[in-house]
């Protein structure tokens, strides 16, 4: 037979707008399979020319799921342009703010975007995939959910002032002390989340019992994983030095100053995606493939850091003896991320100086060029620009999770379609398992291309001669 | 009466549902899109009324409809969350739905924007207006 192509278009359930299409040789079989992404918006172009302090609530608008990250990310680099190291205070109340993103970013991908597969089966046909099915499969799972991702964001709001897009972190800290009430609030909500998250973890684990073929094939293969980490090798959103380490669990780069990024991360362009394709630059591309985000962040550390999350953090270690390398578990690793998030945001809010009015620094730009670096739920997040003498962007460099992943998550589809493709048309299973895979990442395309949209994704199959013979996608 | 109100600000008159409820404030909800997490206040009100822009109507024509909970479960499960959707969340998840209207203001203009059209700028004051004074039961007189 004549090599063939599947196309599913849109892919569903993920951030943004993207294609997969499945390439067939001569025999029928799964010979190549790719993720393309098909928006864009040139954030790093537009920005030129900006005065630099504009950056961060400039960048918030690349996503609405994690502004938090990007104006996180944005004001450390403004910071370093400034050349101050902002008040304790400052740092602290931007730690509790990226956490707090951190939790209704992952309760999104995980109790709504994930929860129809993991709770109806990849084989569930498109019907019973419907809302009111999917909620009342686990009523309190969706209610958990709910009211994780309410906390989340009413943390951001009480903080930032708004839900999406928040101005509040700035160049040299954040513009305005926290207010006891504000602390007091936080802190009442927290043993409610601790509670159903524990509640969740106890439900999802022996499900994983039903999903043994999933976590065999979906991206389960050695790579690298790259993250931050603290001084001590614990969990690390905010700060921190850059790790690698390998599929053994072996550590091939300790310390590295994120500023340095550059020399570890290369970015590479492929004609049929918008996405850049980040990889590990001693390895060269396409072989320097490596993982960022919640699994990476655990295959990185040490220990958590808080009592609960290492708990849990050290039985889902136990999965491999080096890192763990099945891209299924990221859900388990976001589970663990939202556990620690809640204790964090406990131990920080206890810190003795949260409450002081000290929360910025100011000065006149120092430097030329600023780095900035922080763990976006989704992976590292690196933020780089250039200014000229009178403080106007010159280059602009932003380098994404879904970037990082971009490798991992092509070579976890050609994986999943390999053993779940069979023939010239795509049954409700394979097309389930060609976008859960995806999802396992949790994409966000509207930061990877800094792009603008919803994300309906769709999978085409292609015959040897390049000839379309299969398209379908979900509702988006 | 619970009053939600979606659409873009930045996307002209898109953004007609989220001005009618950003300038009531607070309980009133002006929210880009609607999210899943809204089932829960939506299933406490005893009534609610949602409001949005809709293409292909007269600018500034406001029209009314009853919503009803998606009990048959025909909304897929996605990024689009619709009334319809959320009601039948708010019943499957906390027991109740209110009952619920949806006003559609015809939109002139979807571009980019931060400013409504006049016809749509005056028909999102006079159901500012119109709604202030409604933050309880019984006292609402909706649809005309």
């Amino acid at each position: 037979m004549a090599r063939e192509t599947i196309v599913i278009d849109p892919v569903t359930r993920i951030e943004g707008h993207a294609k997969i299409t499945i390439h067939l040789d001569e025999a029928g079989n799964v010979q190549d399979a790719r993720f393309h992404v098909t928006q864009f918006r040139g954030f790093e172009r537009f920005c030129e020319g900006r005065p630099f302090y504009e950056l961060p609530s400039i960048m918030a608008r690349i996503c609405g799921i994690c502004p938090v990250s990007h104006l996180v990310a944005s004001a450390k680099a403004c910071d370093a342009i400034l050349a101050v190291r902002i008040p304790e205070t400052a740092a602290v109340l931007r730690r509790v703010l990226n956490l707090a993103q951190l939790v209704q970013s992952h309760a999104l991908s995980f109790f709504h975007l994930s929860s129809p597969d993991l709770l109806l089966g990849l084989d569930a046909p498109a019907e019973r995939r419907n809302l009111v099915g999917v909620l009342a499969a686990n009523p309190q799972l969706a209610r958990d959910g709910v009211r994780l991702r309410q906390f989340g964001q009413q943390v951001i709001e009480w903080l930032g002032g708004k839900r999406v897009h928040p101005g509040w972190v700035v160049p040299g800290g954040v513009n305005a002390p926290l207010a006891a009430e504000t602390r007091e609030r936080i802190l009442a909500a927290i043993p409610e989340m601790l509670e159903l998250t524990l509640r969740t973890l106890a439900w999802f684990k022996p499900t994983l019992d039903a999903f043994a073929d999933e976590v065999r094939t979906f991206a389960n293969f050695p790579s690298l994983f790259l993250g931050l980490v603290d001084e001590t090798g614990a969990l690390e959103h905010y700060d921190g030095r850059l790790r690698v380490v390998d599929a053994t669990g072996h550590v091939r780069v300790e310390g590295e100053q994120p500023a340095r990024y550059a020399g570890l991360i290369g970015e590479a362009r492929e004609p049929w995606s918008y996405l850049k394709s980040a990889y590990y630059l001693p390895d060269g591309y396409p072989a320097g493939v490596y993982r960022v985000g919640p699994l990476a962040r655990l295959n990185l550390i040490e220990r958590c850091g808080t009592p609960r999350a290492d708990q849990e953090w050290a039985e889902f270690r136990l999965l491999e003896r080096g890192a763990v390398l099945s891209s299924f578990h990221y859900h388990w690793a976001r589970l663990i991320e939202i556990l620690f998030a809640l204790e964090r945001v406990e131990q920080l809010l206890g810190h003795p100086e949260v409450l002081s009015p000290h929360v910025r620094a100011t000065a006149a730009p120092n430097a030329h060029e600023g780095v900035g670096v922080a763990e976006a739920p989704r992976g590292t997040l690196i933020h780089h620009y250039r200014i000229d003498d009178d403080g106007l962007v010159v280059w602009v460099n932003l380098v994404i999770a879904t970037g990082h992943n971009a490798l991992a998550m092509n070579r976890g589809l050609v994986q999943v379609a390999r053993r779940f493709v069979h023939g010239t048309r795509l049954g409700d299973g394979a097309l389930n398992r060609c976008e859960a895979v995806i999802r396992a990442f949790d994409p966000c395309l509207s930061c990877s291309t800094h792009a603008l949209g919803e994300m309906p994704l769709v999978v085409e199959l292609y015959d040897a001669d390049g000839r379309l013979v299969d398209a379908r996608q979900h509702a988006g | 009466m619970l009053v939600v109100g979606w659409g873009s600000p930045l996307r002209e008159d898109d953004g007609a549902g989220f001005a009618v409820a950003a300038r009531l404030g607070p309980p009133a909800i002006a929210v880009v899109q609607l999210t899943p997490e809204l089932a829960e206040p939506l299933s406490r009100a005893g009534r609610v009324l949602f409001l949005d822009a809709e293409r292909g109507r007269a600018p500034g024509d406001v029209a009314w409809r009853r919503v009803e909970p998606d009990d048959a479960g025909t909304v897929p499960h996605s990024h689009q969350v619709t009334p319809e959707g959320l009601l039948a969340a708010a019943r499957v998840l906390y027991g109740a739905a209110p009952e619920a209207w949806l006003a559609a203001i015809g939109g002139a203009r979807f571009g980019y924007g931060e400013t409504l059209s006049p016809e749509v700028e005056a028909a999102v004051a006079a159901l500012v207006e119109r709604l202030r004074g409604f933050d309880g039961e019984g006292a609402c007189t909706i649809p005309p």
